[in-house]
């Protein structure tokens, strides 16, 4: 009877134990998935960011201005 | 002996069960107290479980025919205090403004401004590097919100194109403006079960609803030949002292605007001066003058009657006409008409070369009015081009109507008639073609989309009339617009400009202009500049103002197309 008993409880807590991990498991891939998205969302808008600055430095305005100051350098 | 044992360990496992069911009543009572009467030093540690963010939808871009970006957002930091957490503003203030390019006194009327509120927004776009020291001073009190910004890495010359956006980022003038449900993205959902340290516990599929991104948007236009137009017109402005300028570029085989600029030049001591006091709030809710405006086209209309009375037989290019050698012409209405210069009988030919108006007066009269009003209307004209930008006017056109033997000898001179600079281009195009007008756009025309076209003249006639046209530019009006690289069509204009408060012209101020096509036998371009108002001391003529804008746009962009030069343009200048 005790054999029993002391069976039936360690198995419910067993799978109690195993219940948890599954939850924590859960919560940390959860977790884990927003912070990527965020990282993901983060390297996008400096993706962008780099995009745009690429353009700005070649852009047919900023060109020549350059070209414009390195005629002027090398006049003087 | 075995059963006093058995007792005892049943007495020790109901003992256990006691001691984890008290556990358990007591834990379970302690979570219904924390949950519905926490202590008070709990209570402010509390945090809200639940989070909601929406994800920023970004707009799409906007890019020219080549790719390149002419507006598209990015994402920018806000800064904002709440007033409510802050003890002392002073204090505050001194810390930020040394993150920040802004002074205390600023920052602290900002805060106390707001001080009933717990918002108050202290630089509404911060720099990366005012960012990352702001993050690094790591105030309670202060936050940092995303926000999207519209940047246009090309610069000013394509801006009043674009337009812009608001506040909202939704498009307000411009292209923006037009493309508005195309371009807008949607922002998403995402909501989040979360600890007290802001770690991510739970998310339910049902919570999260992904941001969509707006669709780009490809235009018609070349941010190197709006570069090169712009800056052209902008140096033909300032050397003749103009009032200002509209130049427009198109591409005849496809009806596609390459570059559009409108410039001003506020003159003192000018009357009449062109105005748009929407440019002074911001340059890109100004009006597009090439599409609003209206002008009177002069000289440059008369390939279009000249073209229609061809095709009809009213006259050949090799017709004399009776035009006059010294004094100016009369109709048999009693109209007198002068000419620049007068050159004695003259073909048809030459009356268009010469652009006399005598010629055109007099074979003007063989045409019915109706024939007239019709070819002003196959060459599209009286109508908006629908090119999908806001404020587009039809022009100004007499009303059937009113038409009068008077309105059909004017009408052939370029005047009585007041024209869109597009509207112009578009019509002009016929001749760079095969008689057809294209619809134009401002969208990239890609291979295999549909052209809608409207029949004007045929294309013998349309052969015929770009060889004279090109004539104008070795005999004719045209001359000091000829190019050293490419053989041009064109044709000049020079027209009064007219009193806006009373009837009647100014007799020395004009609108110049100058229309024309290369190469000229199998034309890539077509392009007109007008130059308002250009001071008359300096220059006024249509050939010698706006040709040479028009010429040196047309060297540049069709070198820059890879058009192969059909003079050596070094050869002629070793002739010279």
């Amino acid at each position: 009877m005790t054999k029993k008993i002391l069976c039936i409880i360690m198995t419910f807590t067993l799978a109690a134990l195993a219940l948890l991990a599954i939850r924590q498991e859960q919560i940390n891939a959860a977790h884990t998935i927003v912070e990527n998205h965020r990282e993901m969302v983060r390297l996008q808008q400096q993706i962008e960011q780099i995009r745009v600055d690429i353009e700005i430095a070649t852009s047919p305005e900023t060109l020549d201005a350059q070209t414009v100051e390195l005629v002027h350098h090398d006049e003087e | 002996m075995m059963k006093s044992e058995s007792s005892r360990v049943t007495i020790v496992s109901i003992l256990l069960a006691c001691i984890v069911f008290v556990g358990m009543t007591a834990a379970l009572c302690k979570v219904v107290l924390l949950k519905f009467d926490p202590p008070e030093e709990l209570q402010a540690l509390s945090v809200h479980v639940n989070s909601r963010t929406t994800p920023i939808g970004e707009r799409g871009d906007i890019l020219d025919r080549e790719g390149r970006i002419l507006a598209a957002s990015t994402v920018g930091d806000k800064l904002f205090v709440d007033p409510s957490l802050v003890d002392d503003p002073e204090e505050l203030a001194f810390q930020l403004a040394e993150a920040i390019d802004m002074s205390p006194a600023e920052i602290e009327e900002k805060i106390r401004l707001r001080s009933h509120t717990k918002y108050a927004v202290i630089k509404n776009l911060l720099t990366r590097e005012e960012s990352a020291n702001v993050r690094e001073l790591k105030l309670r009190p202060v936050g940092i919100q995303q926000r999207l910004v519209r940047t246009n890495p090309q610069g000013a010359s394509c801006e009043k194109i674009i337009g812009l956006v608001g506040s909202e980022h939704t498009g307000l003038a411009g292209i923006e403006n037009t493309f508005e449900k195309d371009l807008s993205g949607e922002s998403g959902f995402l909501g989040r079960l979360k600890d007290s340290r802001n770690r991510t516990l739970w998310v339910s599929p049902e919570d999260y609803t992904p941001s969509k991104q707006g669709a780009d948007v490809q235009l018609s236009l070349d941010v190197v030949i709006q570069n090169i137009a712009t800056a052209h017109l902008h140096d033909a402005i300032l050397e003749c002292n103009a009032g200002g300028g509209r130049i427009v570029v198109v591409k005849p085989s496809t009806g596609e605007i390459l570059a559009m600029a409108d410039l001003l030049n506020p003159r003192e001591g000018w009357s009449q001066q062109p105005t748009d006091p929407q440019r002074d709030i911001d340059p890109r809710l100004g009006r597009n003058r090439c599409l609003t405006d209206p002008y009177e086209p002069g000289s440059t209309f008369k390939p279009f009657v000249w073209s229609v009375a061809t095709e009809l037989g009213l006259a050949t290019p090799d017709e004399m006409l009776n035009t006059p050698s010294g004094t100016p012409y009369r109709t048999p209405f009693g109209r007198s008409i002068r000419d620049a210069h007068y050159y004695g009988p003259s073909s048809w030919e030459k009356v268009l070369i010469k652009s006399m108006n005598s010629g055109m007066a007099i074979v003007a009269q063989r045409l019915s009015h109706e024939q007239m009003q019709n070819a002003v209307n196959d060459f599209g004209f009286g109508k908006p081009t629908r090119i999908g930008l806001g404020g587009e006017t039809r022009g100004i056109l007499t009303p059937s109507s009113k038409w009068s033997d008077y309105t059909q000898t004017s009408v052939a001179m370029g005047h009585e008639i007041a024209v869109t600079p597009l509207q112009m281009a578009q019509a002009f195009c016929a001749f760079a073609r095969d008689g057809t007008v294209p619809q134009l756009k401002l969208m990239k025309h890609n291979h295999g989309d549909p052209m809608i076209v409207q029949k004007a003249v045929s294309p013998e006639t349309t052969a015929l009339t770009r060889t004279i046209l090109g004539k104008v530019m070795t005999e004719g009006t045209g001359r000091k617009a000829q190019s050293n690289l490419y053989d041009l069509f064109g044709k000049s204009g020079t027209a009064q400009l007219p009193k806006k408060d009373s009837r009647g012209y100014f007799e020395d101020r004009y609108i110049s202009s100058f229309i024309a096509g290369a190469p000229l036998h199998s034309p890539e371009l077509v392009i007109l500049c007008v130059i308002d108002d250009p001071d008359r001391k300096i220059a006024h003529y249509g050939g010698t103002v706006a040709g040479p804008v028009v010429r040196n746009v047309m060297d540049d962009a069709l070198s820059y197309l890879g058009v192969k030069p059909i003079k050596d343009a070094f050869a002629q200048v070793n002739t010279h």
